[in-house]
């Protein structure tokens, strides 16, 4: 359990208090940083290289209470995955293309696993990933979306869009897998 | 907008929920802690260091400052006082910390005859390290005025008379020194090692007296001509004075002074 109080000896140095935060937020921030990357070693190395720059510079922070801290930590570790993402190559939004959006039954949104979502995700090209995870999960405005990855509003937008359709479709055909193979049965 | 219940259900899974068969969210925890710890160790040590390299510098500072500043730095003696290095002998402990002490005194006083202006100057240095003194009878001749060096006035200044009575002054203070005491109470046990440095010695210059025969004779030829002639010259015009008084008046007193030679008196 993390406490304010936790976080204060961590702010002062304190190997055990920043040990446990760490085994508190490991998991979380590892989600976090796999959601962008797709890359277990690169997460991992967002994972160390975020809790490193906290341990470092929480000491200058005032944290009110234990959620103000989830969020800097989550921040500091968006901001080194989209570090991460920039020094790839392969870091580039794709063009417009049209996707027919179909309406998706409520039963089928029912049965998807959190294994499934997962891998639909992490499935999405990069560009359209990192402005869904932005926009949707961490929920930042499309403004802020432009200012981080140096694109436009416009841009932001026609990329969250375009990631949802593609995510409807793979849904679909995630569903149409689903009735073949019932059928089969 | 379309299916926002998916979208909706995307965003829950997404923040909170961790699927147990997604393998690729099975990852290393202690690894990548050994690595955050790695990477603390380093930067602390280097900030330890940092610190200690500034403590360090100004210890340094502060000791060259305390070198430089140091009143009995050998540095700081005038160029015309020599040192007589005294030789250590190990079979003694240390004694004192080091001391400086000045002494004045008349040595034509206790020569009496001989010269009155010669006025002996005398430093004392008790070192840390002991010193088996060469005379014992030296040592009680010297006078410990004070436990530091006192600016003496300026001995050119001294006239014969002053400088007599100063010294003898210092004579009997010198033989009430607390030294001198001190080693009359120490003469049946050890004897104290003490180094002493002669420091300087001043003459008043003395007066100018009439040249004897032999500085005349020492003396060129166009001096001692000049010199006969104005004593010849003298000589003269005080037989010249005397002969008008005796001359009178009358036809005699035209001619005496033509009959004046040197040696006719």
């Amino acid at each position: 359990m993390i406490t304010l109080a936790t976080i204060q000896k961590a702010q002062h140095h304190d190997k055990v208090a920043q040990k446990q935060l760490f085994e508190g937020y490991a998991t979380v921030i590892y989600r976090l940083a796999f959601r962008y990357l797709r890359e277990r070693t690169d997460a991992e190395d967002v994972v160390s290289e975020a809790f490193c720059l906290a341990f470092e510079n929480m000491a200058k922070a005032t944290f009110q209470s234990v959620p103000f801290f989830e969020a800097w930590l989550k921040r500091i570790t968006v901001n080194e995955a989209l570090k991460s993402l920039r020094k790839r190559a392969n870091f580039h939004l794709l063009s417009d293309s049209e996707f027919e959006i179909e309406a998706i039954s409520d039963n089928t949104i029912e049965k998807l696993s959190a294994a499934q979502i997962w891998e639909i995700v992490s499935q999405l090209p990069v560009g359209y990933r990192t402005v869904f995870n932005l926009y949707e999960i961490e929920g930042y405005s499309h403004a802020e979306i432009a200012k981080m990855l140096n694109i436009s509003e416009g841009t932001s937008k026609s990329q969250l869009s375009k990631a949802k359709s593609l995510l409807q479709k793979k849904v679909i055909e995630l569903e149409k897998d689903y009735a073949q193979s019932k059928t089969i049965r | 907008m379309h299916n926002q219940k998916l979208f909706d259900k995307i965003r829950d899974t997404l923040a909170e929920e961790t699927p147990q068969d997604f393998a690729p969210l099975d990852w290393d925890k202690n690894a990548v802690w050994e690595r955050i710890e790695t990477r603390n160790s380093p930067r602390r040590g280097f900030a330890f260091g940092r610190w200690a390299a500034v403590a360090a510098a100004f210890i340094g500072i502060v000791l060259l400052g305390k070198w430089l500043l140091n009143p009995h730095s050998s540095t700081q003696l005038p160029p015309s006082l020599t040192k007589i290095t005294p030789q250590p002998s190990l079979s003694n402990p240390p004694v004192e910390p080091l001391k400086v002490a000045a002494t004045q005194r008349n040595k034509a006083f206790l020569k009496k005859n001989k010269s009155y202006g010669y006025i002996e100057r005398q430093l004392v240095v008790e070192d840390t390290w002991a010193v088996e003194p060469a005379d014992s009878s030296r040592l009680v001749e010297v006078a410990v005025q004070t436990d530091v060096i006192t600016s003496p006035p300026s001995l050119s200044l001294l006239e014969k008379g002053e400088a007599f009575s100063r010294a003898q002054k210092e004579e009997g203070e010198a033989q009430k020194s607390p030294l001198v005491l001190k080693e009359d109470g120490d003469s049946g046990g050890e004897v104290k090692p003490k180094e002493r440095v002669l420091i300087v010695d001043i003459d008043l210059p003395e007066l100018p007296e009439k040249p004897s025969v032999n500085d005349l004779l020492k003396t060129s030829f166009l001096e001692r001509f000049s010199r006969e002639t104005r004593r010849f010259r003298t000589e003269r015009k005080f037989d010249l004075r005397a002969l008008d008084r005796r001359a009178g008046k009358g036809v005699w007193s035209l001619m005496a002074h033509s009959l004046v030679v040197p040696g006719s008196k």
